[in-house]
């Protein structure tokens, strides 16, 4: 399950509150100093105020993407589209997903979407991340449906159920664990049937 | 009655092995995006390629970055300059941002240029002293300041960090080995200017 949760601005408990505290940047600060370009030829998204530097991929992340998102073209087809490492909005992050299945059909979006119906982080070196951070800020933002493909693992971690925690923010009641024997369907394609196996190099 | 201690060691500035980082700043890109105006609201350092917001700056740390402002200009009058949170940088990816630091030579000569080494720092802490005596007393320690003075203001109290060694290898850092503990009562004098004695209560508000 994911750790204690944040809300949508940072909640320190340590140090003490007075204390200098990481700048907290606002999408609009981040896009407009991307603009400039500040960011030239890195690869970064905002997460919690935070602009964090994406790893660089390896050949089995990039495997484990293109198969996620295949199986999910195919499972969601004619209820939604499948974005790749794209920004989402969620609350004041912007994080870009592994894979992410957005409602409704493509042409009809003019600007980044703003829920999901399904995310997936696919994790190479990212699997404590993906399931604290990542969960936390998925959770908050109401995404009822996320997915962490764990590459080392050979193995499927689901989270559902988010619910709001006593120090704001939310995390996931449910978490599941499938191995590549197995099959999930989507929460919001029950009738679909998602081999694990098809996921992973 | 001084106390020697090491200061707490830093944690490791390297890439976690989680595969992300947050994105790290050069000092130079640091500065650049200073000069778009984004920090205009707030008071920003930059700690190891990370950016920090503080406190804006109140009365009580104001009467007290004061009163030790005008001290240190006439414990050191040749041959050193005083800067009033001016930059201060500590290699590449450090811009403290201290609110007092003494200088060897002029004022102009560093025109283009920001100093990377001081005879003094001085940090007037009102709510950051967790990282006045960790964090940064470790990064000046490691640009080798000789003498570093954090006045706890909520403790009425001056901390004075000497002798800058290098910590056992592998650590990459450095501490400062003594550390004095003085009472408003008590009298200081900067280690490059041994006669400028000072009562701590003189830089209390």
């Amino acid at each position: 399950m994911s750790s204690a949760p944040a809300s949508a601005v940072p909640h320190l408990p340590f140090p003490p509150p007075g204390e200098p505290r990481p700048f907290f940047w606002t999408r609009d600060q981040y896009h407009r100093m991307g603009t400039l370009g500040f960011f030239v030829g890195r690869r970064v998204e905002l997460v919690n105020g935070e602009v964090v530097e994406m790893s660089p991929k390896g050949w089995p992340h990039v495997v484990g993407c293109r198969k996620t998102a295949d199986a999910l073209d195919r499972a969601f087809a004619g209820t939604g589209w499948v974005s790749r490492q794209e920004p989402v909005v969620l609350l004041a992050s912007e994080p870009e997903p592994d894979v992410a299945v957005l409602p409704g059909r493509f042409e009809d979006y003019t600007g980044h979407p703003e829920t999901a119906l399904l995310i997936v982080e696919v994790a190479d070196t990212t699997l404590d991340y993906d399931t604290t951070t990542k969960a936390e800020l998925y959770a908050t933002a109401g995404v009822a449906d996320y997915w962490v493909v764990d590459l080392a693992g050979r193995r499927l971690v689901v989270f559902r159920d988010p619910r709001p925690v006593p120090d704001g923010g939310a995390a996931y009641r449910r978490k599941l664990t499938f191995g590549p024997d197995d099959a999930v369907a989507p929460l919001a394609a029950p009738a679909a049937v998602v081999a694990v196996a098809g996921l992973l190099p | 009655m001084p106390v020697a201690t090491i200061t707490p060691p830093p944690k490791p500035s390297v890439p976690s092995a989680a595969g992300w980082q947050a994105y790290r700043w050069t000092i130079t890109a640091y500065r650049n995006l200073g000069s778009t105006g984004l920090f205009d609201d707030v008071k920003t350092m930059l700690i190891d390629g990370e950016i920090f917001t503080m406190v804006m700056p109140n009365p009580p740390h104001d009467v007290a970055l004061g009163l030790t402002d005008s001290w240190l200009r006439t414990a050191f009058t040749a041959g050193h300059h005083v800067r009033n949170q001016m930059g201060f940088d500590v290699g590449t990816r450090n811009g403290p941002e201290p609110d007092l630091a003494v200088v060897k030579g002029s004022i102009r000569d560093y025109a283009t240029r920001t100093p990377t080494y001081a005879v003094l720092v001085v940090e007037v802490a009102e709510s950051s002293l967790f990282l006045d005596t960790t964090t940064k007393a470790e990064l000046y320690a490691t640009a080798g300041v000789p003498d570093y003075w954090v006045i706890d203001l909520e403790n009425r109290r001056l901390l004075v960090f000497r002798d800058p060694v290098p910590l056992p290898a592998g650590l990459g850092a450095t501490a400062y080995r003594t550390r004095l503990t003085l009472g408003p009562a008590d009298a200081v004098a900067p280690l490059a200017a041994p006669h400028a004695v000072v009562t701590v209560a003189g830089l209390l508000p």
